[in-house]
């Protein structure tokens, strides 16, 4: 069977037409559970995410949305599972037990300075511009791979085999990436 | 603010157009393709027939694959034993050695004087036939034992060729300073130096041979493996990289630890022995291996360093490896 193309999904969500929903999940339902599981570790949460994000795109998505639709999923899919992720380590802190993220955000966080330091002069203006003018600054290579595997939380494996490189090049070149990072928040005062 | 979560709010704030980007990303297609002008199509037409009918009269016994010239059988050559070889690789052990009845044993010899800071498992890594596909083929069979012991070539033909390498490290513990043993250190500075690059030849012939096998090394060695080397050959307490048949990078390797110590990327670099054991020093991540390497007395580094010294000078002699003057005599001056 034939599965509708991006722009025939978006106007059937415009026209409030539920089959978007069975025409979404047919075409990104696999992609929006890995990138969940990737980010949560578990397969309830994940299912659990990924009906939250059919009921998120059903309220945003219409064909006057001008972004790549595979592009606004994964938004949309990353950014619910990051809720869920601190809501469930927000509820695990209140039991008393550790706190537990799964995604590789310590390699990124011990780039940044001690939390003892007061960073929150660190400003979410700031930290866009940061981010995003280092990045523009990358091979396109290097800066897929920096965001597969820190944006998504693909496993090196699954980055390494979708960029078809070897997984000791793409841990090498993650490695790097982080380091240029680091001499890039130098550059820019926030590392002493 | 915890630096966790500066870490998600840098991640939120990126634009995107760049996760666009990574989500539409398309693996590079690998290529190959060539066009033909018509007289180009006639002569591989021509040589594929030649060659065709060449292989018939072969196979069938018409004519014998000679050299026309000499009238003589090309000799193939092949190593003697494949079997220690592979076994020797696959054993993960280190040394390799062959006693006055012939007979193959491994095992640790106590004569390396970085015996007493390491263990055989510190180099995780050997060259193994899996790297150099078939080593029957290899014109010079060479197993790279350890750059402080031994290396041992065995040939079709009989001939074996065992020989010490290193010996100002044998020197201190085995051998006298007479003009045999520097007979046999240069021999051995050649034979290194010769072998290495045969070595690399071979394996550049075959590229699924050279392709790097993470699996074979330890995790210090694949984290400065960038890619883009074709070969790395594991020498024991040396590793070396070749890029397109040049020496590109030597790493130091003692306690489960590897530094550099040669890269042809660093052309104004400059490394002492202080500089070294400052480095030690301030290792974080190891302090294992900070703590045995800098347990060797000073005598004892400037031992190794010497060597290595005196090895990169005789492959800049040979002309197998070119590299900036101006760091590699700053403790053989001393």
């Amino acid at each position: 069977m034939d599965h509708l193309d991006d722009e025939e999904i978006k106007r059937l969500y415009s026209a409030r037409d539920e089959r978007a929903i069975e025409e979404t999940k047919q075409c990104y339902g696999r992609y929006i559970l890995s990138i969940a599981y990737n980010i949560l570790n578990n397969n309830e949460d994940a299912l659990e995410c990924e009906n939250d994000v059919y009921l998120k795109l059903w309220n945003t998505v219409s064909d006057k949305c001008s972004a790549d639709l595979k592009t606004h999923i994964s938004v949309v899919t990353r950014s619910r599972a990051i809720s869920m992720l601190r809501e469930r380590n927000a509820l695990k802190r209140g039991a008393g037990e550790p706190e537990n993220i799964p995604v590789p955000i310590d390699d990124i966080a011990e780039l940044l300075p001690d939390e003892t330091v007061d960073n929150e002069i660190i400003e979410k203006d700031e930290l866009k511009s940061l981010i995003n003018s280092f990045l523009s600054a990358l091979p396109t290579e290097e800066r897929t791979a920096f965001i597969k595997r820190y944006w998504f939380a693909e496993p090196v494996k699954t980055v390494a085999e979708e960029m078809d490189i070897s997984q000791s090049k793409a841990k090498i070149l993650l490695m790097r990436t982080r380091n240029k990072l680091k001499q890039h928040l130098k550059g820019k005062g926030v590392v002493i | 603010m915890k630096k966790t979560d500066t870490a998600f709010n840098m991640l939120d704030a990126i634009d995107e157009k760049h996760i666009e980007e990574a989500v539409n990303y398309k693996k590079k297609e690998k290529k190959i393709s060539f066009s033909l002008v018509g007289w180009q199509k006639g002569l591989v037409a021509a040589c594929l027939a030649l060659a065709i009918t060449l292989g018939v009269l072969a196979m069938s016994g018409v004519i014998n694959p000679v050299n026309a010239v000499e009238g003589t059988p090309v000799p193939t050559p092949r190593v003697k034993d494949i079997n220690v070889l592979t076994d020797f690789a696959k054993s993960g052990v280190r040394y390799y050695k062959e006693d006055s009845d012939g007979v193959y044993y491994y095992g640790k010899p106590g004569y390396d004087y970085f015996e007493s800071v390491g263990s055989p498992s510190r180099i995780k890594g050997l060259i193994s036939p899996k790297e150099f596909g078939d080593l029957s083929k290899l014109e010079n069979a060479y197993l790279c034992v350890d750059n402080m012991s031994d290396y041992k070539f065995a040939c079709e033909d009989g001939t074996e060729f065992h020989i010490m390498v290193n010996y100002k490290a044998w020197n201190r513990y085995q051998l006298d300073d007479d003009d045999k043993t520097i007979d046999w250190y240069n021999k051995a500075n050649k034979a290194f130096a010769d072998n290495m690059l045969s070595a690399y030849n071979y394996a550049a012939k075959l590229p699924e041979a050279a392709e790097y096998d993470p699996s074979l090394f330890s995790e210090d060695l694949n984290d400065c493996y960038d890619g883009s080397t074709d070969l790395i050959l594991d020498g024991g307490n040396l590793v070396y990289s070749y890029v397109d048949g040049k020496l590109s990078c030597i790493w130091f390797y003692a306690c489960d630890t590897l530094f550099e110590i040669y890269s042809d990327k660093k052309t104004d670099w400059v490394h002492s022995l202080d500089g070294w054991l400052s480095d030690l020093a301030s290792m974080e991540t190891a302090p294992r291996a900070a703590k045995r390497l800098r347990s060797i007395s000073e005598a004892s580094w400037k031992l190794a360093l010497q060597d290595i010294y005196d090895r990169i000078e005789y492959g800049k002699e040979t002309g197998h490896i070119t590299y900036p003057d101006s760091w590699y005599r700053k403790d053989a001056e001393k």
